[in-house]
């Protein structure tokens, strides 16, 4: 559920104009189609469902490479195929890019810590950051405390089993790299 | 132009730009012929843009060639109505150093057929060619191509993309020749094609026939639907199912008509591609 309503109904591109967000954990490479443009027609799609008028083009293009250059994203990324020959790096920092500029209701990052050195998942976790204002909120998933020690999170839920098996604060991640996942499956079961 | 000849003569080391404009018409069945000549050192941009509506038929034979070290750029747009009948066959030698860069995009017709045939006769001589088809609804689109190295290090890429949509029927025979005297040389032959519609046909045959040892060549073939994953990814960004869909389009044909530099077979071939997306957009996904 999002504001009320079930999100499970929707289409995807109906949870987007609702405001979900969802960040992959290996994001599609898509040549041809430019990242600025798919940026613009992103931002114009959602604002259309919200009955807005389309973005100014040249106020848009200011504040698309004024998030890039924050995330340590080359400008020339930006006029490329969405994620063609990205760097697995680069690929996870576009996505926080696109989290920037749609600036959704509710993120659920799926790994996106995965498979970054530890400067980048520096670049990622900052970006993360500038976003929790209190007006939206992250699911963030993940195999490993180095993030989560980036980021401090208000809640941990561990998934074993297929559910939640425990919910608690950021202390539940040390625990949790102290015991390992048996425990909680042991729970769960 | 109507059923008759034109020719198309540049001067040694004249530099020129040409548009042809060729209208064709149920009430004018025509055969016409363009030959073109470049003197060597000479450069060219030429423009042909066919038009056709109603029950047509055309036929044009085009001959190019071009002297030592001439340059040509040579863009054809031929928009169709659908109901029309139109073959090209196309000639074209290069001399040693010449290069010609030709890129050809059609809309379909009842038929569009193309034969080319690129003769690489001099030395260090290169061929870049581009060619879109985009069909749907009872059209049919063919390229039926022959490059042939017969000097050495000569160059040659080719690339054919066919977007087929609703009971349409595209045709792809490409071949590389290299005879014995042809050593040296390199050569690139693709064609990938997007069936948009369950009812859509492509046959396709990509050939390599080789007789020298000292050549570098490469071709390929493959067929197949819209990815699904890049559509989940961009309706997840929420575009709806019908923009994502003629994104991807798009983005499969911009390999060749981001090729096309001159402006009015830019307009004509960008008012062609909007059409065609329209069209495309909403027909059933291949599974």
């Amino acid at each position: 559920m999002l504001d009320g309503e079930d999100l499970l109904d929707m289409s995807p591109e109906e949870r987007a104009c609702k405001g979900l967000f969802l960040g992959f954990q290996y994001p599609v490479e898509i040549p041809g189609v430019s990242n600025m443009y798919l940026l613009r027609s992103a931002v114009n799609a959602q604002r259309k469902a919200a009955g807005k008028e389309e973005i100014n083009a040249g106020a848009f293009l200011k504040q698309a490479r004024a998030e890039a250059a924050r995330l340590k994203l080359k400008p020339e990324l930006l006029k490329r195929g969405v994620n063609e020959g990205f760097s697995g790096g680069e690929k996870k920092r576009n996505e926080i890019l696109q989290l920037a500029v749609l600036k959704p209701r509710l993120a659920v990052l799926d790994e996106t810590d995965s498979g970054l050195d530890i400067d980048a998942l520096k670049v990622v976790a900052s970006g993360i950051r500038a976003l929790r204002d209190g007006r939206r909120a992250f699911v963030l998933i993940t195999h490993y405390e180095r993030i989560l020690n980036l980021i401090s999170p208000d809640r941990v839920h561990v998934l074993a089993g297929g559910s939640i098996a425990r919910t608690g604060g950021a202390e539940l991640v040390k625990e949790l790299e102290a015991s390992g996942y048996e425990p909680f499956l042991r729970e769960a079961a | 132009m109507s059923g008759k000849a034109m020719d198309i003569f540049v001067k040694a080391g004249e530099r020129r730009a040409e548009t042809l404009r060729l209208n064709h018409r149920a009430d004018a069945p025509a055969t016409e012929a363009l030959r073109i000549v470049l003197e060597p050192g000479s450069t060219l941009d030429l423009e042909e843009l066919h038009e056709g509506r109603g029950d047509f038929a055309a036929h044009l034979e085009v001959d190019v060639e071009l002297g030592r070290g001439a340059r040509m750029r040579h863009v054809a747009v031929v928009d169709d109505s659908g109901e029309g009948r139109i073959e090209i066959n196309r000639q074209v030698r290069l001399a040693r150093e010449a290069r010609l860069e030709f890129v050809r995009v059609g809309s379909g017709a009842s038929l569009d057929r193309e034969l080319l045939r690129a003769g690489l006769m001099g030395a260090r001589s290169r061929f870049r060619h581009g060619h879109l088809m985009m069909a749907d609804t009872g059209r049919r689109a063919e390229l039926d191509l022959e490059i042939a190295h017969h000097a050495r290090h000569a160059e040659s890429e080719s690339l054919c993309r066919c977007v087929l949509g609703a009971e349409s029927l595209g045709g792809f025979a490409g071949k590389i020749l290299i005879p014995p005297d042809g050593q040296g040389a390199d050569a690139r032959l693709r064609n990938d094609n997007l069936l948009l519609d369950v009812s859509a046909r492509m046959e396709t045959r990509p050939e390599l026939e080789v007789y020298a040892d000292e050549v570098q060549c490469a071709h390929g073939a493959a067929t197949g639907a819209l990815d699904e994953a890049a559509l989940f990814y961009l309706r997840t960004r929420g575009l709806p199912p019908d923009d994502a869909r003629a994104l991807l389009v798009r983005a499969f044909a911009s390999s060749i008509s981001n090729d096309i530099e001159m402006p009015r077979a830019q307009e004509m071939a960008e008012e062609m591609l909007s059409r065609a997306l329209r069209d495309l957009a909403p027909q059933r996904l291949a599974a």
